[in-house]
């Protein structure tokens, strides 16, 4: 692997608390060293938060999916029917 | 349902697992919602974040629950609704966080929502293996094969280039911000 995904990957091990004792303190000399380097730290934790976000919005459409088929069954007292009666 | 059942059929096939807690548990929930006035909007809206909370508990196996799943949801969208209701009313801040309330999410959410809308359409790939990974939490034995990489080990440099790639655009949005 290049050297910028083994930061990428030392990073990562980092955060998850993976890291031995003696690369973590090496790994924070770095980011004390490196702007650059604390710059994506910092972009990495964002982007971990990005992908959270990305599989909220991923279940919330398959939620809203299953609830349309649900609302659109056609039973004689519907689903759909019994939900719509308590909010009238 | 019970706690194993649900674990279960979450790693076997998600979609039939919301399905059938939206057919047993929603209709309470909604009976709770009205009851309390709310709307079938508002409702739905409680319904999906608990759903979305018991999805990431079961991932980071948090989860204790003793009896029904369905009773379980419904408690959660009672306890959300009462805070919803309590802030919506009151607008103090609530820092009394029961057991079951959704986790807040704390970065900016308009920003970060253009960029995945981006990513979504621009990175879908990299987007789906980065949520197959971290949030769907496949093993990377899964995500090879799901994916169709010949060896974990490929998967595995696919996965930090991916992350790369989404790294760097998230600072080149940081880096607008600042510019603009």
């Amino acid at each position: 692997m290049r050297p910028s995904l083994r930061d990428i990957q030392q990073l990562e091990a980092y955060l998850s608390g993976q890291l031995p004792a003696e690369e973590r303190e090496h790994l924070r000399q770095r980011l004390l060293l490196e702007p650059e380097l604390y710059a994506q730290f910092q972009q990495q934790k964002q982007t971990y938060r990005l992908i959270r976000r990305s599989g909220r919005r991923r279940l919330k459409r398959e939620l809203e999916k299953i609830h349309c088929e649900l609302f659109s069954e056609q039973a004689p007292l519907s689903w759909r029917e019994r939900i719509l009666s308590l909010f009238r | 349902m019970n706690q194993s059942e649900l674990i279960q059929l979450f790693r076997q096939d998600r979609e039939s697992a919301f399905r059938e807690i939206y057919r047993d548990a929603f209709p309470q929930v909604a009976a709770l919602i009205a009851r309390r006035k709310g709307t079938l909007e508002e409702a739905k809206d409680v319904f999906h974040e608990a759903l979305i909370a018991l999805f990431e508990k079961c991932q980071t196996e948090e989860l204790q629950i003793r009896g029904s799943v369905i009773s379980y949801v419904v408690g959660m969208c009672r306890n959300q609704w009462s805070n919803y209701l309590r802030k919506k009313q009151r607008e103090i801040p609530t820092d009394d966080f029961s057991e079951n309330e959704y986790e807040a999410e704390p970065d900016a959410p308009e920003r970060s929502g253009s960029l995945i809308r981006y990513l979504e359409k621009a990175g879908k790939k990299c987007l789906d293996l980065l949520q197959a990974v971290y949030y769907f939490r496949y093993n990377m034995q899964e995500v090879a094969e799901e994916f169709g990489f010949r060896s974990v080990r490929s998967a595995t440099v696919q996965k930090y280039k991916c992350m790369e790639k989404v790294r760097n655009e998230v600072a080149k949005r940081a880096d607008e911000t600042v510019s603009a």
